[in-house]
């Protein structure tokens, strides 16, 4: 059960970290630290105004971060993929979700509908509530897209969460 | 590094003052609270301090104006108290250890703490390649700001504001990035650059240490001092060593005096050292910004507050200032030196109520060394504020953001910190003296109010005139070397501390000045009769000699501060070389009117009184006076001359203090040569004698600071009196005396402090004078006594306290168990009595009663006559039953035995009496 655990926080990290280089690449910089924080705890810390007696510096202008939102977001993200593929599915092993997601994908296009009509609404519903989310945690709308769709590449790309550990995981 | 000398860091900071006043509150606070409780933690068996009373036979409420049989008793009660206070100051030092070690604790402990509860990452342990170009910046940064050891730099990741945090304990500095800050440094390197170097400028300033102490040492404090201070207004019984009664038990007025007698003092001293937390956070911000603005744009600072004014939810509570206040001091750095109200008023303020503790504390060890010491080092502490205060008023002068209006300011502050606090004190004090009128007259009658309210004016203009002196000192040394900084620090602390020394806490100790004062003047009237003198001559004894005798209150500032006070400055250059020599001049000739004049009194005192007049005591007295008053004539003449001439003060200072101690030169010379001088002398002799020379120099001490004061106002009226308007003097520039010129001066500062102390190093405590006896050494009179009824009834509840009470109520119990033996005996009514006296339980109840009796007896008698009569009374009743059943045990035939039983078994008919006096002693706690 913890290994199963542990392959999925390993994937939701490997996700939100390849959609970071590819959106917000400034924040490469924190941003081991702070998934290595949401690997232990399984979520990030709250966020903290500066206490009373501290030396400060101040001033308060908030900064949108994109990782912990990557973060937040690959970790919705798998959730929604446990939760919709079939334990048979996941018990096929990575290659039967990256089908199961290729199929989601196809069915996002014009063409593929009348192949899976159910999963096809369902991937778009999920990308939609995605950004959704995104803009709901601050990110503004011209990163928001391209965050998403940079996630959902990453998820595709990887092996399941619940299945058999990848090799050569964490390739951008 | 070197540390620039002009701008805002060319005096220290003011978050240094406000630092220590910090640690001197909390100090003070917490070791005034801890002697409170410590010295009301009573033993059942008395206060030990009540105690110290009925042993010795003085009571505190006799006051401090004692016979000289009940003085000895004091000095057997300050003998005892003294023993006891030792203990009490060795629970005190336990309290401030504690609170030291706790403070030290949190500070060494809160990096750390800092480390774990933010999960910050040594940036060295990021991988390189992410890391590479913000370690260059940050390395680019510290060096810019010239530290001497880098700081570790941690981040962040979780917060998203751009903030960074220098913090760090005992060891390396440290500084936190924000992951807010390291994104906004790709899309606005200016303001990551402000927001670091802001950072490394508190590192630069010492503000880490300074702040962190600050915390940690607040936090201690609520620890030991705030808690237990709210745990005791919620249950006053905590005070006492049963501290687990029902705190309901005294109901709601027991916590209501809590309050009132104690509550309130700590409370806002507690407030105060809240307050004076938050002006330490506050301040340092000012100084760090200035810093970061002299190593990046200061219009990017400018810009991040401005930005940001709007939503600024600064509160008064907060550790920051508000944005547009910190955009003002970056517009104007160098308001950051001038010397604020509050901060000497809040530096004045700690410095007195730790003072009040130390010295009261020393007070009681019965050493006065210790008392004087302290005394000493608080007033040393006030000369300190006043130093810094001109550093940085002159600091802020020279920059040209103000005048010397900045010295009243800081001048202000300090004096009504000083006040402020006695003010408190003596609250404090008619708080506790409430119920106690005897012990409270000498300190809250209205004389005593208005005597404090002029001493606490006099100590404001002293405090005024320093502020101003010390910074026109400061000002002439912007170029000094190190080493003349030094020396001139020495003399304005030395200043300092002779000019205030005399104010302390014990004002309200000092003799009625006005009784002292009529009681003089009856002798003078005399004097003045035996001269056969007229109404002028009475009005210039008067003037001459009362002044003398409130001079006195003034200590040594009549003798050290009047040649200080020129006599820096002018070492330092604040005039040129020809002025001196002019104000040499004019002192000369000053003396040389003097003596013309002298001559001339002399002579038409001959003309005018006969030899036998002459020869009289009072017309020696009558005579000097004038020729005193003629001194300060002279003084004043010579002032307002100068002032016509408009010559600086300063040098005019120095001619009248010259003037004035060449006066007492010829006076000395004049009177040792009197009875040689038949024609001229005021009484004929030998030409022997040494009669009176020494007033001279005594008067020396006293003409020093009237001449002063009268010098400046005769400088004032001179400038006034010249027709044509002329320039006003340009400042003088600071060009150093020559050697010789600096040898003259300070050669006439030496001899009139030589001349003025002469007198008291040769002759104390040997009489002074042959026939002058007014002069000098007042004789002050005792303030009226307290009534006599409420001194011994206020004495009687220290009686009470220690060990009357159980003196009582031991020998009372003791009657009442022999009582409680017979009383089955007596109920049977039995034949032979004989039985019940040789009963071994009625016998062991006899001996306690002779015992009790016995030591009740040793017990000193209450100091009030009505409860001693009344202790007397009971005594005696119980010494009889004592000595009855003695003889009972010992009676031979029953008939005896039953007779004496009898006898024995008498209640005291002084009991109620007793019960009523020990209500009236208990009602005055």
């Amino acid at each position: 059960m913890h290994e199963v655990e542990a392959r999925r926080r390993e994937f939701v990290s490997e996700v939100a970290r390849r959609a970071v280089g590819a959106v917000a690449s400034e924040e490469s910089v924190f941003f081991e630290p702070l998934a290595a924080q949401f690997v232990k705890r399984g979520e990030l810390p709250r966020e903290r105004r500066y206490a009373d007696g501290i030396i400060a510096s101040g001033w308060d202008t908030a900064v949108v971060l994109i990782s912990p939102v990557a973060l937040a977001l690959a970790n919705s993200l798998c959730n929604r993929l446990l939760d919709n593929v079939s334990d048979e599915v996941l018990k096929r092993g990575g290659h039967g979700l990256r089908r199961a997601w290729r199929m989601l994908r196809r069915a996002d296009r014009p063409a593929g509908p009348a192949e899976v009509p159910d999963v096809s609404a369902g991937a778009v519903a999920l990308r939609d509530q995605l950004i959704s989310t995104a803009r709901e945690l601050g990110v503004p709308e011209e990163k928001a897209t391209p965050l998403v769709d940079a996630l959902l590449a990453a998820a595709e790309d990887l092996p399941a969460p619940g299945g058999p550990a990848s090799k050569g995981s964490g390739t951008a | 590094m070197t540390r620039p000398t002009e701008g805002p860091f060319s005096a220290p900071a003011s978050t240094t003052l406000r630092f220590g006043s910090l640690i001197l509150l909390v100090v003070g606070v917490t070791a005034t609270w801890w002697g409170t409780l410590i010295s009301d933690w009573r033993p059942t068996s008395g206060l030990p301090e009540a105690r110290c009373s009925v042993d010795s036979g003085y009571y505190q409420p006799m006051g401090d104006w004692l016979s000289p049989q009940d003085e000895l008793k004091r000095q057997r009660f300050n003998h005892c108290v003294g023993n006891l206070a030792l203990t009490q100051m060795l629970w005190v030092a336990v309290a401030l250890a504690v609170l030291g070690l706790l403070a030290l604790l949190l500070f060494a402990g809160h990096p750390w703490w800092r480390r774990r509860r933010s999960r910050l990452v040594p940036i060295e342990e990021l991988p390189s390649p992410d890391t590479a170009a913000l370690r260059e910046e940050l390395q680019e940064l510290v060096d810019l700001a010239g530290l001497a050891r880098p700081p570790g730099f941690l981040l962040d990741p979780a917060n998203a504001r751009p903030a960074g945090q220098a913090f760090g304990g005992l060891g390396r500095r440290q500084v936190s990035l924000s992951a807010g800050l390291v994104v906004q440094r790709r899309h606005d390197p200016e303001k990551f650059r402000a927001v670091l170097a802001h950072e490394l400028a508190h590192i630069r300033n010492g503000d880490v240490t300074i702040t962190y102490l600050t915390l940690a040492v607040w936090r201690a404090f609520v620890v030991v001092t705030v808690l237990p201070v709210l745990a005791t207004l919620v249950d006053p019984l905590l005070q006492t060593t049963q501290p687990l009664r029902n705190p309901l038990g005294g109901g709601m007025g027991q916590l209501l005096n809590q309050l009132i007698s104690l509550g309130w003092f700590f409370v806002v001293l507690i407030a105060l050292v809240y307050a004076t937390r938050i002006s330490v956070l506050r301040a340092r911000e000012g100084y760090a910004d200035a810093r970061a603005a002299q190593w990046t744009d200061p219009a990017v600072l400018r810009e991040v507050f401005v930005a940001s004014a709007e939503r600024d939810e600064t509160r008064w509570w907060h550790t920051h200032p508000r944005l547009l206040t910190r955009v003002r001091l970056l517009d104007r750095p160098e308001r950051l030196l001038r010397p604020g109200f509050w901060e000497t008023f809040t530096a004045a303020f700690a410095v007195y109520v730790t003072g009040d503790y130390a010295y009261q504390a020393a007070q009681t060890l019965d050493a006065s060394f210790a008392y004087q010491g302290t005394h000493d080092a608080a007033t040393l502490l006030t000369a300190v504020v006043v130093v810094v205060a001109g550093w940085r008023g002159a600091a802020f002068i020279r920059s040209g953001a103000g005048g010397r209006g900045v010295y009243t300011r800081a001048g202000l502050g300090l004096g009504l910190g000083l006040a402020s606090a006695y003010g408190l004190a003596i609250l404090h004090s008619a708080e506790l003296f409430r119920h106690t009128p005897a012990m409270a007259s000498p300190v809250f009658d209205a004389a005593g109010l208005g005597r404090d309210a002029g001493m606490a004016a006099l100590m404001l203009v002293a405090v005024l005139v320093l502020c101003h002196w010390a910074g026109h000192c400061w000002q002439l040394l912007a170029t000094a070397s190190r080493r003349r900084r030094l020396l001139v620090v020495a003399a304005m602390l030395f200043a300092g501390w002779a000019c205030l020394r005399w104010w302390n806490t014990y004002n309200y100790a000092l003799a009625p000045l006005g009784p002292t004062l009529s009681a003089d003047a009856s002798v003078w009237r005399h004097f003045v009769s035996q001269a056969h003198g007229t109404g002028l001559d009475l009005a210039v004894v008067e003037a001459v000699l009362a002044l003398f005798v409130l001079l006195w209150v003034l200590g040594p500032v009549t003798t050290f501060t009047v040649p200080l006070l020129w006599l820096v400055p002018l070492l330092l250059g604040a005039a040129r070389r020809e002025a001196v020599r002019s104000a040499v001049r004019i002192g000369v000739i000053g003396a040389l009117m003097w003596l013309v004049i002298d001559i001339g009194l002399r002579a038409a005192a001959h003309l005018t009184d006969s030899a036998a007049i002459r020869a009289g005591d009072g017309y020696a007295v009558v005579f000097l006076c004038w020729e005193i008053a003629a001194v300060l004539a002279v003084q004043t003449g010579a002032a307002a001359l100068l002032g016509i001439r408009r010559m600086r003060l300063m040098p005019a200072l120095f001619a009248t203090t010259l003037t004035g101690l060449l006066c007492c030169l010829l006076l000395w010379g004049v009177h040792r040569a009197d009875s040689c001088l038949p024609t001229l002398g005021l009484t004929s002799g030998d030409c022997t004698g040494t009669g009176d020379v020494f007033v001279a120099f005594e008067a020396l001490r006293d003409i020093g600071i009237l001449g002063t004061l009268l010098s400046v106002a005769g400088v004032l009226l001179g400038r006034r009196l010249r027709r044509r308007p002329q320039p006003q003097p340009q400042p003088a520039a600071a060009v150093l005396p020559r050697p010789a010129t600096r040898l003259g001066l300070v050669a006439v500062a030496g001899a009139f402090v030589a001349l003025a102390l002469w007198p008291i190093l040769h002759l104390w405590p040997a009489p002074r004078h042959t026939r002058i006896e007014s002069v000098g050494a007042p004789d002050y009179v005792p303030p009226p006594p307290a009534d006599t009824e409420e001194v011994e009834e206020e004495s009687y509840r220290f009686w009470i306290a220690g060990g009357g009470m159980t003196q009582m109520s031991d020998s009372f119990t003791a009657l009442h168990d022999y009582f409680q033996r017979l009383r089955p005996w007596i109920e049977k009514q039995p034949v032979d009595w004989l039985a019940s006296t040789r009963d071994p339980h009625v016998q062991e109840a006899c001996r306690n009663l002779v015992a009790a009796v016995g030591r009740a007896r040793a017990f000193p008698a209450p100091p009030w006559a009505k409860a001693a009569a009344d202790w007397s009374g009971y005594l005696r009743q119980l010494e009889n039953s004592a000595d009855m059943c003695t003889a009972a045990a010992t009676a031979v035939d029953p008939q005896t035995a039953k007779a004496d039983l009898v006898s024995a078994v008498v209640e005291p008919a002084q009991a109620e009496d007793l019960g009523a006096d020990l209500k009236v002693g208990l009602s005055k706690t």
